[in-house]
Parts: structure tokens; C-alpha cells; sequence
């Protein structure tokens, strides 16, 4: 039966009564069965999995044998562990620094990419292609031959192969060229500030321009303020995913976090207690508080937000 | 007509629960499900290694499957670390493979966590284990009940690059040094070539360092396996030792150290260095990554001391408890290990073959790197060996990682040694679990 005839039909029908009341409960069951697969999904792979964690973070989980409770063990062990201490420590750097990097760096190529050039949309793709690669495990693996001993980074800085240093290998460096990796992938954010600046109206430059304004002044006085709620909305997208940063320092490091835990990224202590250690209490617990820490910040950022996201209604 | 539109909502109300109990389904099932009603069953065999070895078994498991056409053989293999990674998820969920490899570092995780098949019914009797060198017999008890069996016989050992040796003008160190005399003969390479170094840096070796604790009269583990048997000075002693032989040339810097983990990277393998630490059929690995011929032999010893190395099974057959078909497992594992044919294509591949039959049947020439493995575990002597430790307790695994990561702090000069071993011994005394 087609739409139309169901809306002819519904038409005849005198006003609603009693057999329309079970129709529109008939509705409301097939609106349920439409959004059954969806539900299913968010209860299986998201509500269950996350209240299972929850619990298990009170408990000792082996992997092996079924867990037994514990209360806040767990979380108390959190503050007393140096190494946990010092993964934190190392994330909240790399959050620090290269997120930052990543915006200004991404923001720049988008004010150039946005001067109207010729071949544009070949430069976009261009310089978005690192962010299609960057996540993978091939370009971390790549990056590990890069800036090890015999790398191309050592090779066109003309160490000898023997004086030469480990970038990797080197607990001062090692994450540097993580970070270094992060700040590469700007393309996501890129793009996005390369929508904002095409949204920005021209007329606003014209009338600046006609006031005298340098191209510099147009920059600060009328593209940075209409642009940052961008900026805020790529702030907390990447601070969100830096504190979740794995896959680099997995592969970087060899999967153990080293040299001497200098690049145990949160996440990465995380796995190893769960799934090396047979620790997947702790490793929930870690998972909590990663989780009330990503939540605290990104609530810093909004309030924060208040006093220099400008919004032009 | 009213039916004629409600058909279509039942139909859809059907539909979209089958999808979502089958996905409910899908999610909760995976387990292995072989019963063929015609007799004919799936075994999943899993190990880590390298590609040599995946060549090997996977050729003795094609023979297996030619010889048994009731038994379809899946595999699941992978590089250590990974395995392992892999195999803890698996085992959470009830579907580890049949037959597996388990290695010692963590044999007492999952044997002592009921994820291993009790194997006492099967040995002897499915499973042949007459012919194992007296050594190795025990190698695969935890608790009195028999887990694992034996792969191959392992002891530790000083691998040797004669020619780089003659390149830096020394002479090969001699089988009776001490450590001190080994230390002094690293650093006087190191000393007169720039850029070379004796030894290569066992510091961050728990391995290494059982041999040096065994030698100073203890083991490393007490006997309940729930906390460290030494006392802080024989650590301390031990990474003083490798810090002056990092501070005068005898073992290289740091970051070379941190660099050189892998075969392919090691300091050996790199013309670094003419000597490194290894496990004895290590030989093979590194000598197909070398053109010079390496030589084995044993470690250094300590003026007085007793005996620290051993022979030992570390790696083994073990059978998932949550095996449908543990019988045909078990005789799986006795083609492994005892059938000539398995034996021929496997041949060092695992290691030393932990019976005297099996290497017999090798016949080995002796000028190969497979050759000096098996003379070199048959000539190690009471001298050597002591009476091999028990196994390896829960936890081990995370304190062997500890040790490295200590090991590295200290040689990059984030912490001093007297911090480093009060946090090891901490940190084992919360990882220790006994068995």
C-alpha cells in the first residue's frame, strides 16, 4: 500500500475514536521495531560493554577466571602507581604541546590554501593525504625507520652510522617524533578551518579594506574572531583524541612504551596492564578515570570558551 | 484488507528481531562448533614465532592432515608479544585454539588459572615422553599436574663473532672466565676501538641475570613462587657491574642498547659488538642475519660460586581446557614431538630437541649453526648446570618487562640503582602470585 493511499485513507476516517487510538499504538510498536537495529546496536556495542567495564573496575579481572570484587582497590592503586603517574604525565605533554602545534600549523596552510590559487583542490588533497595515513600502522612503522639509527632523518643529517643517535631510542626524543607524527596529520582539521574561512562573508574585508586595514589587521580583527568557534570546535576535538593517542606509540615504541616509558601514552599503559598483565580491573579503572579526565577538560574548554569563542549570530 | 496491512509490520517486527537476536547471537557465540556428525573434527593449533618456523609446522601439520583425513587443522600464529595478546583475549572468551604453545613466562598464568588442559591422563599413554633428557622431564609441572610438554631444551649462552674478534685484534674470550675477567676483556675492545664495544649490555636482562643470582647461591623466586629469593645486593652488584662497563667502554651507551631488541638490530647483528647474551638455538636466528660464523659458549662465572645456568624446557605443547577434543589434541602433539617424519621438518626450528633420539635422528653437521646448538647443550657439564628451577611464577611476564624498563632508567640516568632495585623488589612483591 503506498503513502498516498495512506494518507487518502486516513483523510475518509472520521476524528479519532477508540480503533484509532490502536492505531497510533500500532505506530508507536513499528516505530520501535525501526529503531530496534540501531538500539541493539548502542545496548551491544556501547551501553553493555561500558557498564561491564564499570563493574569489572571494581574488581580483580584476570582475563582467565571470573572476576572477583575488590570495592575501590583499583582506584587506589591509581594514586600510588609511579608508572601510571609517569604515562599520565607523558600524555598530558603530548596533549600539551602537539595538539596546539597541530591547530596553528593547520590553520596557517589553511589561510594560504584559501588565497584563491591556482590547482587548489590538488594542494587540499595534498596535504590531507598524511591524515588518511597517519593513524595507520604503515606510517608508524614507516616513521620507526625514519628516525632510527640508520634512518633518513640520520642520513640527511649526515650522522655516520656509528656517531649517530636514535631518535627513537633516545627517552628525550623518542617523544618528540610521536608528536612530531600528530602535528604531520593536519588535514582533518585543515579542512574544517578551510570551510570556516569560506564562510566568513567577503563583505567584511571589503569594508576593512576600505577603512585601511593591512592584510595582516584584515587576519586579526575580522578572519581569527569569526573563526573561533572552528578553532574552539577542532580544540576539543583534538584534545579529545590526543588523550586517547595509541596506535603511534604501539608501533613506535615496539609496544612496550620504552625507551624507559618514555612514550608509555596512557592508553597504551592501559593495554598492556589489561591484556600483557592480566589486569583488566586496573585496566578499567585507568579507563574510568581517562574517561572523568577527557570529560573534565573538555568542560574546562567550554567554560573557558565563554571568553574568546565568538559566536556572529 | 485489514490483514492485508497489518502483514507488512508483523513481517518487519519478525525480521528486525531475528536480526537483532542474531547479531545478540553472533556476538555471543564463536565458540568452535566441529561436530561433524561424520567423525571428522577441526583442531586449531596456535604458536608464535617467526616465518621459518610457521614454514616448518606448517609442512608437519599438511603431513599430519595428509596421514589423519578425519582432522582438518586451523592455524593461528604470530610473533611473540602478539601471540600472547591474542591468546589472553581468545582465552577470555572460550575459544583458545586446541593445541598451543605456551612459553614459560607465561606457563604459570594459565596453568595456574585453570586455562590449561591438565595433561596427566594423556602423558604416557597418548603421549609419549619416555625419551626427554632427565632435565627436562619436570619442565612442564605446575602443582604436581603435568601442563606442558616439552618443546626443546634451553640454556643460556654467550654468542661469539670470531671474526669481528679478529678485526678489533682480541682474542675470543675463554669458557672458564669470570665475570670480572669478561669485563675486563670487553672494555679493553672498547677501549682501543672507538665506536666498538666489548659486550653487549645485559643489564635489563632478568634472564641474564637468573644465571648471575643462581651463581651468588640463590634462585630467583622463592619456592611458593610469591616473592624474590635474593637479596637486594645481588641486584645492586649486578647493575653496578654493567654501569662501569657502560661508563668504560665494555657495553655500549643507552640509546644503542634501547635500539638493539630485535635479531636484526642487535649489536651483534650490527658489527657493534662480538659478544651478546643469548638463549642457545638463538644461534640460528642470528647467524642467518650474519656472514661471519658465530660461535656458543658458556656464560661467565663467578669465582666460587655455584653453577648458574641450567637445562630447561621454557616452551611447550599445552592443550586449551576449553577443548572439545583434547584426546585428538594430545595425539596431535605426540606426532610433534615424537613422529621422525614431524621431527625431520621441524628439525631446530623449535629449538633443541629435548630427547636424545630425536637429535640422534638429526644427525647434525656439526659445522652448522644447528650442529653447534646441540653440541653445545650436550656439553654443558655439572660445572655448568645446577639442578634446573622450578617454573616461572604468575606474574612473571610484567617483571620481566619491569626489569628492562629499570634496566633502561638506570643506563639513561633517570634513576640510581639503589631506587631502581627497591622498586623492583616492590613491584614484585605486587605482581608475585605464587602459582
Amino acid at each position: 500500500m503506498s503513502a498516498l493511499g495512506e494518507l487518502a485513507r486516513l483523510r475518509r476516517q472520521p476524528a479519532p475514536h477508540g480503533p484509532a487510538t490502536a492505531r497510533s499504538k500500532a505506530d508507536e510498536r513499528a516505530s520501535w521495531v525501526f529503531l530496534a537495529p540501531w538500539i541493539t546496536g548502542l545496548l551491544v556495542i556501547t551501553i553493555v560493554p561500558m557498564a561491564a567495564s564499570l563493574w569489572l573496575s571494581f574488581t580483580e579481572y584476570n582475563l582467565l577466571q571470573a572476576p572477583s570484587w575488590i570495592g575501590l582497590d583499583n582506584y587506589q592503586r591509581l594514586f600510588q602507581d609511579p608508572r601510571m603517574h609517569n604515562a599520565l604525565w607523558v600524555t598530558s605533554r603530548y596533549v600539551a604541546i602537539s595538539v596546539p602545534l597541530q591547530l596553528l600549523l593547520s590553520l596557517g596552510l589553511a589561510v594560504l590554501l584559501n588565497q584563491g590559487m591556482r590547482g587548489l583542490a590538488l594542494y587540499r588533497s595534498a596535504y590531507y593525504l598524511p591524515s588518511l595515513l597517519g593513524g595507520s600502522v604503515a606510517i608508524a612503522v614507516l616513521w620507526r625507520q625514519m628516525f632510527g639509527h640508520d634512518g633518513l632523518v640520520n642520513q640527511v643529517l649526515g650522522f655516520g652510522s656509528i656517531e649517530g643517535r636514535s631518535w627513537i631510542s633516545d627517552p628525550s626524543t623518542a617523544l618528540g617524533t610521536i608528536m612530531t607524527l600528530n602535528v604531520w596529520t593536519f588535514g582533518a582539521p585543515m579542512i574544517i578551518f578551510l570551510a570556516g574561512l569560506r564562510q566568513i562573508p567577503n563583505m567584511y574585508y571589503e569594508a576593512a579594506s576600505v577603512d585601511g586595514a593591512s592584510r595582516f589587521r584584515q587576519f586579526r580583527s575580522v578572519t581569527l574572531p569569526l573563526l573561533t568557534p572552528i578553532i574552539f570546535f577542532n580544540l576539543v576535538l583534538q584534545v579529545i583524541g590526543a588523550f586517547q593517542a595509541f596506535t603511534d606509540a604501539f608501533v613506535i615504541s615496539g609496544g612496550d612504551g620504552g625507551p624507559s616509558d618514555s612514550t608509555m601514552f596512557y592508553s597504551l599503559y592501559l593495554y598492556l596492564q589489561g591484556f600483557r598483565n592480566f589486569d583488566m580491573g586496573y585496566a578499567a579503572a585507568m579507563a574510568w578515570l581517562l574517561l572523568a579526565l577527557v570529560a573534565a577538560f573538555t568542560a574546562i574548554n567550554f567554560a573557558v570558551s565563554k571568553y574568546w569563542v565568538f559566536y556572529d549570530d | 484488507m485489514s490483514t492485508g496491512k497489518l502483514r507488512p509490520r508483523r513481517w518487519l517486527t519478525h525480521a528486525a528481531t531475528a536480526a537483532a537476536a542474531s547479531l545478540l547471537l553472533a556476538a555471543c557465540g564463536g565458540g568452535s562448533d566441529n561436530a561433524e556428525g561424520d567423525g571428522s573434527i577441526t583442531l586449531r593449533v596456535g604458536w608464535y614465532g617467526g616465518d621459518p618456523l610457521h614454514a616448518a609446522l606448517e609442512e608437519a601439520l599438511d603431513q599430519y592432515q595428509q596421514d589423519n583425513p578425519d582432522v582438518t587443522v586451523e592455524v593461528s600464529r604470530a610473533a611473540f608479544a602478539d601471540y600472547f595478546d591474542r591468546l589472553a583475549t581468545e582465552t577470555a572468551g572460550r575459544s583458545g585454539p586446541d593445541v598451543t604453545r605456551m612459553s614459560m613466562s607465561y606457563f604459570a598464568d594459565y596453568a595456574g588459572r585453570s586455562a590449561l588442559q591438565p595433561l596427566d591422563d594423556l602423558v604416557g599413554d597418548t603421549i609419549v615422553v619416555d625419551g626427554l633428557d632427565e632435565d627436562v622431564q619436570e619442565s612442564g609441572v605446575l602443582n604436581d599436574e603435568y601442563f606442558g610438554v616439552p618443546q626443546s631444551v634451553i640454556s643460556h649462552a654467550l654468542l661469539i663473532d670470531p671474526e669481528l674478534l679478529a678485526t678489533l685484534g682480541a682474542e675470543p674470550p675463554s669458557p672458564e672466565w669470570t665475570w670480572d675477567q669478561y669485563a675486563e676483556w670487553a672494555k679493553a675492545i672498547g677501549q682501543a676501538n672507538p665506536g666498538f664495544y666489548g659486550s653487549s649490555d645485559m643489564g635489563g636482562q632478568l634472564q641474564a641475570f637468573e644465571v648471575w643470582v643462581r651463581q651468588h647461591g640463590s634462585e630467583l623466586f622463592t619456592e611458593d613462587g610469591t616473592g624474590l629469593a635474593f637479596d637486594r645486593s645481588v641486584l645492586e652488584d649486578w647493575w653496578t657491574y654493567w654501569q662501569s662497563m657502560r661508563d668504560e667502554g665494555g657495553a655500549p651507551p643507552a640509546d644503542i642498547t634501547a635500539d638493539s631488541d630485535t635479531f636484526e638490530t642487535s649489536v651483534l647483528t650490527q658489527g657493534l659488538a662480538p659478544s651478546t647474551y643469548v638463549f642457545v638455538q638463538q644461534i640460528m636466528f642470528f647467524q642467518a642475519l650474519n656472514e661471519h660464523p658465530l660461535e656458543l659458549q658458556p656464560m661467565p662465572t663467578t669465582e666460587g660460586g655455584d653453577p648458574g645456568q641450567f637445562l630447561k624446557a621454557l616452551d611447550f605443547w599445552s592443550i586449551s581446557s576449553t577443548s572439545e577434543h583434547p584426546e585428538e589434541a594430545a595425539e596431535l602433539i605426540d606426532y610433534l614431538v615424537n613422529d621422525p617424519q614431524a621431527i625431520q621438518t621441524i628439525g631446530l626450528n623449535l629449538g633443541v630437541p629435548p630427547s636424545q633420539e630425536a637429535r640422534d635422528q638429526l644427525d647434525t653437521d656439526p659445522a652448522t649453526p644447528e650442529g653447534k646448538a646441540i653440541a653445545y647443550v650436550e656439553s654443558l657439564g655439572d660445572d655448568r648446570v645446577g639442578p634446573p628451577p622450578g617454573p616461572w611464577p604468575r606474574g612473571y611476564g610484567e617483571l620481566l618487562a619491569l626489569f628492562t624498563k629499570l634496566g633502561e632508567d638506570i643506563a639513561f640516568g633517570s634513576t640510581d640503582i639503589g631506587a631502581a632495585s627497591e622498586q623492583f623488589f616492590s613491584e614484585a612483591d605486587r605482581v608475585l602470585e605464587g602459582f
